[in-house]
């Protein structure tokens, strides 16, 4: 157990959840403090919500660091550990009990007696105030509306931002935070295209989300939906959760992009990976999801270049592609084998694919480009304009910077390729971006 | 009925409603759209619920007009969103005939380059040291990083241009040739200087030639100036030169001058 601990001096418990909750019962029941090790662990804790801690354990007991208040063992340190092992929904819940840490016996949490998330367990009293939630976010798209004919726009601007703040209390950040971007918009332009798209997709959020959430409380809220929408509302799915609505399986995948945007209005870095499934020819996306405020907290991700091979891969809810988690993985050197198993997963880009797309950019609630991995008949470069043929379909695409890199690459490297293109939704009409070039030789990302 | 431009006025008239009010707006433009939806409203579903959204805020009053124009907002976008197409080009052109060989790139992790592209984005200080860093440990031979370097050949500080061009671009070579071109915006200024004579030396003496045609034609006087400077007789058209022993400028009509008489 010591030596875990030593190797895995920090511990994200929204990844590595069971292994977490198993580490931490023995480091603060059975671990170095009481064991008498003379060495100290340091143990950092984050789940993804506001309060996030650092716990110092060694032969003179452990020691503390709370991003919240700095102190010693605080009642944030330890319900944070509680919240997780009780497997409570809200940091509110257990705050109470976390204040009488000692008190509180942690074998009753152990992994074993601990129900599987959001399974079995009555969500339908959260789905209540979920729902009440939505018909705020509703009446505040009303206000919104108003918004600009109002006689004093600035005092229903302010209103509008509070109440959006407020919509975390009814487990909808996700909803408070598009309301925010939508508030941000108006404050320095007038309504335009940009804007009604914004809020019409908003809107049918708002509204699926009540139908489904309507649905699952009549179904006896026994399960969070296991939907684009829950995840959107702010919904944080934990891995135990998700290994229960989707069976875990082992995959191959190979990295194709990773890029990092900072989210400012969400006050979050965002580092994304995008995946090649290459045995199921499945485009995935991994997200790594690091607020400002706990950015020490959270190990960064990067770059991949080898071949994972993922051990109980889950999938969160999605349309086109899935983000995916997993809980251990193997890695192994890439080489020409992987280069031509990835080629041979593109596939032709046909009308059926081409209306998938269409659709998902009309109707999708997921808020993501679209990824996918295509056959390239042939690219058509010049220093102005970049185009390309996949089977009967001839598209332009996007001049940003992979585009740009795509020019740097000479005619013949352009042959016999397969290519993974992003697909985005504008104002003007589908844009498409290059994001990685495959050909049975090698793999080039196009982008950082 | 062009579904597009209607969807197109439609969304004019929702943006005109939600800046003076939906109550205030005058429903004659709802009006005038509805007529023409209605007609095709039995054959196509899209358009009834479209109709009936209209009918719908048309006839409302008060608080209802408001939540009515959300509802109307929300079919229409996603109308809208089905017309949009894939971007095509005017025209399919076929790759230009630009020849290099491909460059060994190496696989860099995010990690030991997100500093230097912050950098490259921005006017930084810091973007010399983090360049030299970049030389110091290889760093600088992903291809990815290219189009953010080129971007640093047209900038005012001289001494990390200068850099870029001396130690970096030899690197990549040839494969550069697009990257520059594309950033050459025919108005003189030394970050445009720089970028020419580097893109001249790299090309080839047909390739500036067909090249020259462009510039001579688009260019100010500064770009032409500091271009007839760079090239010689082999490398520029005689007959883009022609023009030029017109000009008013006294130093462009002796430098095309005198690329002239090494002709004859």
């Amino acid at each position: 157990m010591n030596l875990l601990l030593k190797n895995l001096k920090r511990i994200d418990i929204s990844n590595f959840k069971d292994e977490g909750v198993r580490l931490l019962n023995s480091a603060v029941i059975e671990g170095a403090y009481f064991s008498g090790e003379k060495q100290a662990f340091e143990v950092e804790i984050y789940d993804g919500r506001e309060i996030s801690a650092s716990l110092l354990l060694g032969e003179r007991g452990y020691k503390s660091i709370c991003s919240a208040c700095g102190s010693g063992l605080c009642s944030h340190v330890a319900s944070l550990i509680l919240c997780y092992l009780a497997d409570a929904d809200s940091f509110e819940e257990v705050d109470k009990v976390g204040a009488s840490f000692k008190g509180v016996q942690f074998s009753k949490f152990l992994p074993n007696k601990k129900k599987v998330s959001g399974r079995g367990k009555d969500l339908s009293k959260k789905f209540q105030v979920i729902l009440s939630g939505l018909d705020i976010a509703e009446e505040l798209l009303l206000e919104l509306v108003k918004l600009q004919s109002s006689g004093e726009p600035a005092i229903l601007l302010k209103s509008i931002k509070i109440q959006a703040n407020k919509l975390s209390e009814y487990f909808l950040p996700g909803i408070g935070l598009e309301i925010y971007k939508l508030l941000e918009f108006l404050v320095f332009q007038k309504p335009n295209g940009n804007y009604l798209g914004q809020l019409s997709r908003l809107h049918s959020l708002i509204k699926e989300s009540k139908t489904q959430f309507s649905k699952a409380c009549q179904e006896g809220g026994g399960f969070m939906p296991y939907s684009v929408c829950s995840t959107r509302c702010g919904h944080v799915w934990k891995y135990g959760e998700l290994s229960s609505l989707c069976p875990p399986r082992d995959a191959s995948l190979i990295q194709l992009n990773f890029s990092v945007h900072e989210n400012l209005l969400a006050q979050r870095l965002e580092e994304t990976g995008v995946w090649l499934d290459l045995e199921s020819g499945e485009i995935h996306f991994t997200q790594n999801l690091r607020p400002f405020k706990a950015l020490r907290y959270i190990p960064q991700s990067d770059s991949e270049y080898s071949v994972v091979h993922c051990k109980g891969l889950v999938e969160y809810p999605g349309e086109y592609n899935y983000r995916v988690n997993w809980s251990s993985d193997i890695k192994e050197l890439s080489g020409p084998l992987v280069n031509g198993k990835a080629f041979g997963q593109a596939k032709e880009f046909d009308l059926l694919e081409l209306r998938k797309i269409k659709k998902l950019l009309r109707d999708g609630h997921s808020g993501m480009p679209l990824y996918g991995l295509f056959k390239v008949s042939s690219f058509s470069v010049s220093s102005d304009d970049v185009s390309v043929v996949l089977g009967e379909y001839t598209l332009s695409l996007s001049m940003c910077a992979e585009t740009e890199v795509l020019k740097c690459l000479p005619n013949e490297a352009l042959k016999n390729t397969a290519c993974l293109f992003r697909f985005t939704a504008a104002q003007e009409g589908i844009e498409v971006s290059p994001v990685c070039l495959i050909s049975s030789k090698s793999i080039t990302r196009l982008g950082l | 009925m062009d579904l597009k431009s209607l969807m197109e006025n439609c969304r004019e008239s929702i943006c005109e409603a939600l800046a003076i009010g939906p109550a205030l707006i005058d429903n004659s433009d709802f009006q005038e759209i509805y007529n023409q939806v209605q007609p095709y409203a039995s054959s196509n579903k899209a358009l009834s619920v479209l109709c009936e959204k209209l009918h719908l805020f048309i006839t409302a009053v008060d608080e209802e007009k408001f939540r009515s124009l959300l509802e109307l907002n929300t079919v229409v976008e996603k109308i809208a969103v089905s017309l949009i197409e894939f971007h095509k080009p005017a025209m399919v052109m076929a790759s230009d005939s630009l020849i290099f060989t491909a460059v060994e790139s190496k696989e860099v992790k995010y990690s030991e380059i997100k500093h230097l592209i912050q950098a490259l984005k921005m006017t930084s200080g810091a973007r010399l040291n983090l360049i030299r860093e970049a030389l110091m440990h290889d760093t600088y031979k992903s291809i990815q990083l290219l189009p953010y370097f080129v971007d640093n050949i047209d900038i005012r500080h001289a001494e990390t241009a200068e850099l870029i061009i001396n130690e970096i671009i030899p690197y990549f070579g040839r494969s550069c040739i697009r990257l520059f071109q594309s950033r050459i915006n025919f108005t003189y200024s030394v970050g445009q200087e720089r970028l020419l004579k580097v893109l001249v030396e790299y090309m080839t003496d047909d390739e500036v030639k067909s090249f020259s045609g462009i510039l001579l034609k688009k260019g100010d006087v500064g770009i032409k100036k500091c271009f007839l400077k760079q090239v010689n007789q082999f490398q520029i058209e005689k007959d883009g030169l022609l023009p030029l022993l017109k000009s008013k400028s006294p130093e462009l009509r002796d430098l095309a001058t005198g690329l002239f008489e090494k002709y004859t």
